[in-house]
């Protein structure tokens, strides 16, 4: 497990308030109960403002998996 | 010149004359030339004013230059100049600019009465989507087909740029293999909902009905049998119309998204808006409640994450009634929406707070409560759909009959 995955497993945690969540790479919101669209945003905001970057929206409504949403973090930290 | 409707004659002339000629010319872009160029007829049948094509052929034609220049240079400033503008047109297309805001109602036009606005939907989209720089190469002819396509045209579905042009540059443009029975098909169960059902149903949902002397039982039948009925007959009416626009999709060879599933079976409002009108709704998603979600909730923080839900979900239904027309009763439709679903969005958020996993798990299986919140949520749209269907002056006189009845 990447390190980016290793960090969104524990924000996920509290942010879902699921201590027992294991995160793969392949895991789509639709396997997390409380993961609606709403809380999809919530979630942007909060790694929006934990990492100090920002997501257009395209890249807020397109994501598919998060593996793809580790890799946008880690485009974005190295694009700064 | 009349305004060709979706069941009609002229639309199946029309529909045989385009696949045809689509299908004997083998080259793309020939094919999407003929789309383009005789998609203008019913464009034009819907034209009253000679200032509605000077606005729309300005409107599509600017569209294409604004994009592609946002696409080559995302600019801000432009992006904000242009979606300004496209307001402006917007307004001036629903007559909000020289006759005021919120007038008159107009019943029973549910689907013949949007072509315009949706153009002004996709340029949106358009707009925003080659700012973030997701947007395909912006090719003019595969530009105009998909803005213009007469197919699309009247009310949706709103088909996504990338979507259309990935078809249209890329794919075989011809039914896929044994589809052409299930279009066919389609199409007849479309035109049989447009001219056999729909009509049948509204010969039964006869307002008048109310003005007759009639004992309150009778009188409680007929408000059931009136707000039921008036749902039943948009629900038929709009996924009739979008059966044989996905038909007709399916034989050129072009897939365009489904705009309903099963509607009627959602367990809440929250779900009936996943299932109804589905490319308007995920539209609305994208492009006006996810900005203002995030944008409110910055300059709130999280804290007060209520105010950003009330102005996103406010903001959003108003836009999703006033599409319709700038009048108070489709504005009382989209408020209606927005109550019931910040009624669902806090109660949900008070439940999760206070009841244990197992209650909640329970509850999302249970099958009894499922039921019943599937009828609450339908009478909720059905209750909400009135106000499509009467000028607000007979709904209130309804009100008031029914409160004199109670009262009595």
């Amino acid at each position: 497990m990447s390190n980016r995955i290793q960090e969104l497993e524990i924000i996920l945690k509290e942010f879902f308030e699921i201590p027992e969540l294991n995160l793969r790479r392949s895991m789509q919101a639709k396997d997390i109960d409380a993961w609606d669209s709403l809380a999809h945003l919530d979630l942007m905001a909060l790694l929006e403002e934990k990492y100090s970057i920002k997501f257009s929206l395209a890249e807020i409504t397109g994501l598919n998996n998060v593996g793809e949403l580790a890799d946008l973090i880690d485009k974005k930290i190295n694009s700064r | 010149m009349f305004p060709i409707q979706v069941a009609s004659l002229e639309f199946l002339v029309l529909s045989i004359i385009c696949l045809i000629l689509w299908h004997l010319l083998f080259s793309r872009t020939w094919r999407l030339y003929i789309l383009s160029f005789l998609s203008l007829p019913l464009i034009a049948s819907y034209i009253t004013a000679f200032s509605q094509i000077i606005v729309l052929a300005i409107t599509v034609i600017a569209g294409f230059f604004i994009a592609k220049s946002l696409q080559k240079k995302p600019s801000r400033t432009l992006l904000s100049i242009s979606l300004t503008g496209l307001g402006i047109c917007f307004l001036m297309h629903k007559d909000v600019l020289f006759k005021g805001f919120l007038g008159e109602t107009d019943p029973f036009q549910p689907a013949a009465i949007m072509g315009f606005s949706l153009v002004f939907f996709k340029l949106i989209h358009l707009f925003a989507d080659a700012y973030g720089q997701t947007l395909r190469p912006l090719k003019p002819l595969t530009y105009f087909s998909w803005i213009l396509a007469f197919f699309t045209w009247l009310a949706g579905p709103i088909v996504r740029y990338n979507d259309f042009a990935e078809q249209a540059e890329e794919g075989t443009l011809k039914p896929e293999r044994g589809q052409i029975l299930p279009a066919l098909n389609r199409i007849v169960n479309g035109c049989f909902r447009l001219l056999l059902i729909c009509p049948f149903i509204l010969k039964h949902i006869d307002f008048t009905i109310f003005s007759s002397p009639q004992n309150n039982y009778v009188f409680c039948l007929n408000c059931f049998v009136y707000m039921y009925g008036y749902y039943l007959y948009i629900y038929m009416n709009f996924s009739g119309y979008c059966d044989i626009v996905l038909g007709l999709g399916m034989l050129f060879g072009i897939k365009i998204p489904e705009n309903f599933t099963r509607p009627y079976l959602a367990r809440n409002l929250l779900e009936y808006w996943r299932l109804w009108h589905i490319t308007l709704s995920e539209w609305f998603r994208d492009y006006v409640f996810t900005p203002i979600y995030m944008s409110v909730s910055k300059k709130c923080g999280r804290k007060y994450w209520y105010i950003s839900l009330i102005a996103a979900y406010a903001l959003t239904f108003a836009g999703t009634g006033l599409w319709h027309g700038f009048t108070l009763n489709f504005l009382l439709f989209g408020m209606t929406h927005a109550v019931g679903c910040l009624f669902l969005r806090f109660s949900w958020h008070f439940i999760s707070k206070k009841a244990s996993k197992k209650f909640i798990a329970s509850y999302k299986k249970s099958k009894i409560i499922a039921c019943v919140a599937c009828v609450c949520s339908n009478s909720w749209v059905a209750f909400s759909l009135l106000f499509f269907s009467r000028p607000l002056a007979e709904l209130g006189q309804l009100l008031n009959m029914i409160l004199t009845r109670l009262t009595a």
